[in-house]
């Protein structure tokens, strides 16, 4: 369906620089570096949950529409992105139970702080009911906070319309969809249409070839030329850029992506608003939080801010 | 009333003025508010989601994402969503009664025109449908809600879906049964808006006969009723029939004339049904061919909505309800020839007196009710052949267990 009437949610570029993670204090890279973070989560536990790349796609823009609107010093990172992958599997009718979802979580989780891995984690215990009620609380959260617009509409499909008009080789064809799957850990996905990202990422993938495989007719853009593109698409282009750099600079093994993310130089530059951060966590944490979470034995105990603190203090 | 009076006081999430309840599902539970800032009369269905274990309802999920976007004349307004109280509350607007009470009520004679009217703004929502890729896959007069303008709509999207990417695997459990096209009751997983028009035919069937038109005990019953009403289909007719999942061999049965099912039908209606019933469902007719088939644009014209004939209003005849009960047990109204449309001048009549006219009808209806009811019982079971043998009513409405 090509969504028309309700396809409204965009944020201007002023709008995202006072997001409201940066009024709790959280620098621009650093809410880069969790967004980042929170898709990398929800991507590895869609394909753990074993769901088709489009559901994943759709988490990750909800992720990023529902931190558009919340901070991300209020609402723990993998709790929300687990929350977002098991709304988008009923939003894509291929639901997931409840039950699983929290077990593929819990069991990144363990990995991730390189702990024994519970391989029976029980369905009765405190931790998995809290769990429960937390995802079943949040994705109420979500779609309150989107008015119950859940509708997503990927660049996907423009993609392969756009370059099957282009008659693009098929090798290509494959680096555009890798490129549109990556584009949806930057925040492309509130800023422009789907059409127009779609349109940079084939710009992009036209700048990237050396050799003029595509065949962009003379007189140069033609899919400028029909009114879906405007100075927008340049934005697009460099924002595509920037993410390329970001995701090279990470190494792509499993394991170790979180943790590569986590000390990535964004990091060691936020130092000091991480520390307010945390202080302001640990107030809220004290205040509202029944269970008494220990960072290690759940998927959101403490924040993604916290937790990288200490880890980082204690030289790991 | 009481029960109105009783909600009066108390407003739902600050805006909704609750009155009496409509209906009851699995889901929970549908009744008529007032909403306090516009004035506006709305329906709304509260689904529990307190107590259900994974979440909001994935049907609930269905219907918000897709009515959201789907707006149309014929398509049921989604005005709001909200949670309030551990409970989802969808916001309608407000229907008077659906296309099931109208072929089920018995004092209301549907002319050719009614019957064209009704069919065309069906299609109308479903085409709107399938124009933005959703298919509805739960076809039925239950589902065809009638305003107060007397405007169809299509309501109910819990089972409805997007659908047009290849390669995409569907369940083929959807539809109640007696609106379920061949190829979903043999089994196929990759089905299209062919399924959509199958149904609507069996709604046009149904206009015209009065009647539920196929009505099938079980799946396998459910095709034989198919087969026997338009033969058992040649592979020349459907060559995908079978290779088919769940595909059976029936013994031959040559088709009937369709003029014999339908003797009251206009030729071009009987070409529109039989274009519409056709088995391979990729040489079905899809819904808007059948929108510009000349069954529209023959005389009669189709009537104006708002002078259809309609059953009295859900929420102000409760006290009427019981009597419809007998209704299986009248005799079968079929659809009369043009000419016996003898009550319209004077509901036009009627009409034109607006609230007061309704009191009148309201009055005619009981009278007519009772003399109905009567008669009713004098009179043997007239329904198909198949029920007499068991001696006994009808099966209720078969519906899909959500």
């Amino acid at each position: 369906m090509n969504y028309t009437a309700i396809d409204t949610f965009y944020m201007t570029d002023e709008q995202l620089k006072n997001s409201p993670s940066r009024k709790d204090g959280i620098d621009e890279s650093t809410e880069t570096t969790l967004r980042i973070y929170g898709c990398v989560l929800i991507q590895e536990s869609g394909i753990l949950v074993k769901l088709i790349q489009s559901v994943m796609a759709t988490a990750q823009v909800l992720f990023h529409r529902f931190y558009c609107k919340k901070s991300f010093a209020r609402f723990n990172v993998k709790r929300v992105a687990a929350t977002c992958i098991w709304l988008a599997s009923k939003l894509e009718e291929t639901p997931r139970k409840a039950r699983h979802v929290i077990l593929v979580f819990n069991r990144m989780e363990c990995r991730r702080g390189n702990l024994p891995i519970e391989h029976h984690f029980d369905n009765r215990s405190d931790n998995y009911k809290n769990l429960k009620v937390d995802l079943i609380e949040k994705e109420r959260h979500l779609l309150k906070e989107m008015g119950f617009i859940c509708h997503v509409e990927h660049p996907h499909k423009f993609i392969s319309n756009y370059i099957a008009t282009l008659e693009t080789p098929p090798d290509l064809r494959q680096e555009a969809w890798n490129l549109a799957n990556d584009s949806l850990r930057t925040t492309l996905c509130v800023r422009f249409r789907s059409e127009v990202v779609a349109c940079g990422v084939v710009l992009q993938l036209h700048a990237d070839s050396k050799s003029p495989c595509l065949r962009i007719p003379p007189g140069g853009r033609p899919l400028m030329r029909e009114g879906t593109v405007n100075d927008e698409t340049v934005h697009n282009e460099l924002a595509l850029d920037r993410l390329n750099d970001d995701t090279k600079s990470l190494p792509i093994d499993g394991e170790a992506r979180e943790d590569a993310a986590l000390k990535s130089k964004a990091y060691h530059k936020t130092e000091a608003t991480a520390e307010k951060n945390k202080e302001k966590e640990r107030k809220r944490e004290r205040e509202t939080e029944k269970l008494k979470v220990r960072d290690r034995d759940q998927i959101g105990g403490g924040t993604m801010t916290g937790k990288v603190i200490e880890r980082w203090r204690k030289g790991t | 009333m009481s029960e109105a009076d009783t909600h009066s006081i108390k407003l739902v999430a600050d805006r909704y003025l609750k009155r009496e309840v409509l209906g009851e599902g699995t889901y929970g539970v549908v009744y008529k508010a007032i909403d306090t800032q516009t004035g506006q009369v709305v329906a709304i269905k509260k689904i529990r989601i307190g107590q259900q274990k994974e979440g909001v309802n994935f049907t609930a999920l269905r219907e918000i994402k897709l009515l959201k976007e789907l707006k149309d004349p014929n398509i049921i307004q989604l005005i709001d969503a909200f949670p309030h109280k551990g409970n989802l509350h969808l916001v309608f607007e407000f229907m008077e009664s659906d296309l099931e009470a109208v072929i089920r009520d018995r004092n209301i004679v549907l002319s050719p025109a009614d019957i064209k009217s009704y069919i065309q703004m069906t299609l109308k929502g479903l085409a709107f449908c399938h124009k933005k890729w959703v298919l509805h896959r739960d076809m039925k007069p239950n589902n065809l809600l009638i305003g107060a303008d007397g405007q169809l709509k299509l309501a109910d999207f819990g089972l409805a879906r997007i659908f047009g990417s290849p390669d995409r695997r569907f369940t083929h459990q959807v539809f109640a049964r007696w609106y379920r096209a061949p190829e979903l009751l043999f089994g196929t997983k990759q089905y299209g808006s062919g399924v959509d028009v199958w149904a609507a035919a069996c709604i046009f069937a149904e206009l015209l006969l009065r009647r539920p038109f196929l009505q099938g005990s079980t799946d396998i019953d459910q095709l034989g009723k198919i087969f026997t009403a338009f033969g058992t289909p040649k592979p020349s007719q459907w060559p995908d029939m079978v290779f088919l999942p769940d595909y059976v061999e029936y013994t031959y049965l040559p088709a009937p004339a369709l003029r014999s099912l339908f003797p009251t039908a206009s030729d071009d209606c009987l070409d529109l049904l039989a274009k519409m019933f056709t088995y391979d469902p990729k040489a079905r007719i899809s819904v808007q061919q059948a929108l510009e088939h000349r069954y529209f644009s023959s005389i009669p014209a189709p009537t104006r909505p708002a002078l259809l004939p309609r059953p009295p209003r859900k929420g102000d005849s409760l006290n009427n309800r019981p009597l419809d009960l007998n209704a299986n047990e009248g005799p079968t109204v079929l659809s009369p020839p043009r000419k016996s449309r003898r009550v319209m001048p004077q509901r036009e009549r009627l009409e034109g007196h607006g609230h007061q006219g309704d009191k009148v009808d309201d009055h005619l209806y009981d009278v007519r009710q009772a003399a109905s009811g009567n008669t009713g019982k004098s009179e043997s079971m007239p329904m198909s052949v198949d029920f007499s043998v068991f001696g006994s009513r009808p099966p209720p409405r078969p519906t899909l267990n959500r």
